[in-house]
């Protein structure tokens, strides 16, 4: 969560009760809602979308500690409205102080793939790319691993073919395999950009 | 959300909204439910990793094609994301070939029993003699085995070697080619100022920054950004074009962020651009921000329906 406004650990606890709605998700919902979040400031083009889920997730838990709860809403809901709010703010300029919108988002792969032509040519971008690809692919559990590779395998019909049988072999649906493998990408991206950025 | 509600999100709207293609009220309704639908917020990321992978395979076509380009690839997270199916699809590649190898290796030594000499064809008994002739042949093809093995692995270094070797060749043919372009069409740009400067006296006063923009590409290239000083009256973009083909082109300026159309062209014909085509069209600085900006080309065709040709991404920096 972003500084300026800081809530206290009870406050942060009620806020992340507030969001698992009874459920414990350990911490799971907030880190979906931020995801979600920043998905959605990035396909409204802002420069800076973590900053900004960050800052509407930051003005949530300000508000829920204001009013104690927010019942006229859901938990998703509320955010979406404030993230509305935000974006609006930023559609007009009057950005909060804390998020910089003058540098373009940082991109740790095109970092990595173009940057500093000098030192790191684009084929050792590449080769390093490729190595941490190997790298987070081998952190994954070994199942998790094989029903990703099967299921982005394969162009049109043959992709589409192999994931019926996919789906079939580990008795899921489509859409149950489809939301799986989405996570397990979703996973794998989020260490193949750490290890870029580390590396 | 309603079974009904499910249905109408199919995955062709959910694929116009990632590509910003979608009415302003169709995609508000879909920004919400991207934070507050679950299950749709799941579907939808399962159709960008989908419309990602289509990209960077070559499937995406016409008007998607165009879209991806313009809209979906003006944003750095989303490059990054295509970064990563890229290099996803180059392991497949690579993992494609390694079955065959494997089962080459094991292949080819099941096929050389056949050839051991059997104790009836010899005519001798068992013997030390032949005992140690067959520890010799054993030896024989285990460092057989692992030459072949050695020279395989070679081989697949010397292909991709090889592979590596004519991308970079490809690639500089292509950034050359594109120094080339952008050269002359800055060379264009400028007469087009000129020309513009010289259409009436009161012109003279005129301070105009020009942008060319190159047709957009497959590839994950920077934004070109265009810096425009307090004073400055026009911007003048030069969209260069692939191929010249319809007799009457429009421009339409889109902020990408809500999809706004910011401003309109009328009616203009290309122009030369050196060896390529431009359509050049000239905007007032005052209506610009700080930000990114779209200009969709449209090519209005003799008869038929207009067809959208590209978009032209361009960032805006105000000093």
């Amino acid at each position: 969560m972003k500084k300026d406004w800081a809530p206290t650990q009870d406050a942060f606890r009620h806020f992340l009760d507030w969001l698992d709605e009874g459920v414990d998700s350990g911490g799971e919902k907030y880190l979906e809602m931020r995801r979600r979040l920043s998905l959605y400031f990035d396909r409204k083009n802002c420069l800076s979308p973590d900053d900004l889920a960050d800052e509407t997730l930051n003005r949530v838990a300000r508000k829920l500690q204001e009013q104690g709860s927010i019942t006229d809403l859901s938990p998703a809901h509320y955010c979406y409205v404030l993230a509305k709010f935000v974006f609006l703010e930023y559609l007009r300029g009057a950005q909060p102080a804390q998020t910089s919108f003058e540098e373009p988002a940082h991109s740790a792969v095109q970092t990595g793939l173009s940057s500093s032509p000098q030192k790191d040519s684009e084929a050792q971008a590449r080769e390093k790319l490729h190595k941490c690809l190997e790298h987070c692919l081998a952190q994954l559990p070994e199942k998790d691993r094989e029903l990703i590779l099967e299921y982005y395998r394969g162009e049109q019909r043959t992709k589409i073919e192999g994931r019926y049988r996919l789906a079939e072999r580990l008795g899921l649906s489509m859409n149950a395999l489809s939301i799986r493998a989405c996570r397990i990408r979703d996973k794998l991206e989020v260490c193949l950009i750490k290890c870029c950025r580390e590396t | 959300m309603s079974s009904q509600d499910k249905g109408a999100h199919d995955d062709q709207q959910l694929t116009r909204y990632l590509l910003g293609a979608l009415p302003a009220e169709e995609a508000e309704r879909l920004d919400q439910l991207s934070i507050v639908d679950e299950e749709l917020a799941a579907r939808l990321s399962a159709v960008e990793y989908d419309l990602v992978d289509a990209y960077v395979r070559g499937e995406a076509r016409g008007e998607d094609l165009a879209r991806f380009e313009s809209f979906y690839l003006s944003s750095a997270k989303r490059r990054e994301k295509v970064q990563f199916a890229r290099a996803l699809l180059e392991r497949e590649g690579g993992a494609a070939t390694a079955p065959a190898t494997v089962i080459r290796t094991v292949v080819s030594p099941a096929r050389e029993p056949g050839k051991k000499p059997s104790p009836r064809r010899s005519g001798f008994s068992p013997s030390a003699f032949q005992w140690g002739f067959a520890g010799a042949a054993a030896v024989l093809m285990l460092v057989a085995g692992y030459l072949l093995l050695d020279n395989l692995r070679l081989h697949r270094q010397m292909s991709e070697t090889r592979a590596r070797q004519s991308e970079f060749d490809r690639r500089e043919r292509d950034l050359r080619s594109e120094l080339d372009q952008q050269r002359t069409a800055n060379a264009q740009a400028q007469q087009e100022l000129q020309r513009l400067h010289g259409l009436q006296s009161g012109l003279d006063q005129i301070t105009a920054v020009p942008l060319v923009l190159l047709p957009p590409s497959r590839g994950v290239s920077a934004m070109p950004t265009v810096s425009i000083r307090a004073g400055t009256d026009l911007l003048v973009l030069l969209l260069t074009l692939e191929s010249d083909d319809f007799p009457v082109y429009r421009v339409v300026l889109r902020d990408p962020a809500n999809n706004q159309v910011l401003w309109r062209s009328a009616n203009m014909t290309s122009t030369s651009a050196g060896e390529k085509k431009a359509v050049s069209v000239s905007i007032r600085a005052g209506l610009l921000k700080q930000q990114n900006y779209i200009a969709e080309l449209t090519g209005i065709p003799a008869r038929g329906n207009p067809e959208l040709i590209g978009g032209y991404s361009f960032r805006a920096v105000l000093k």
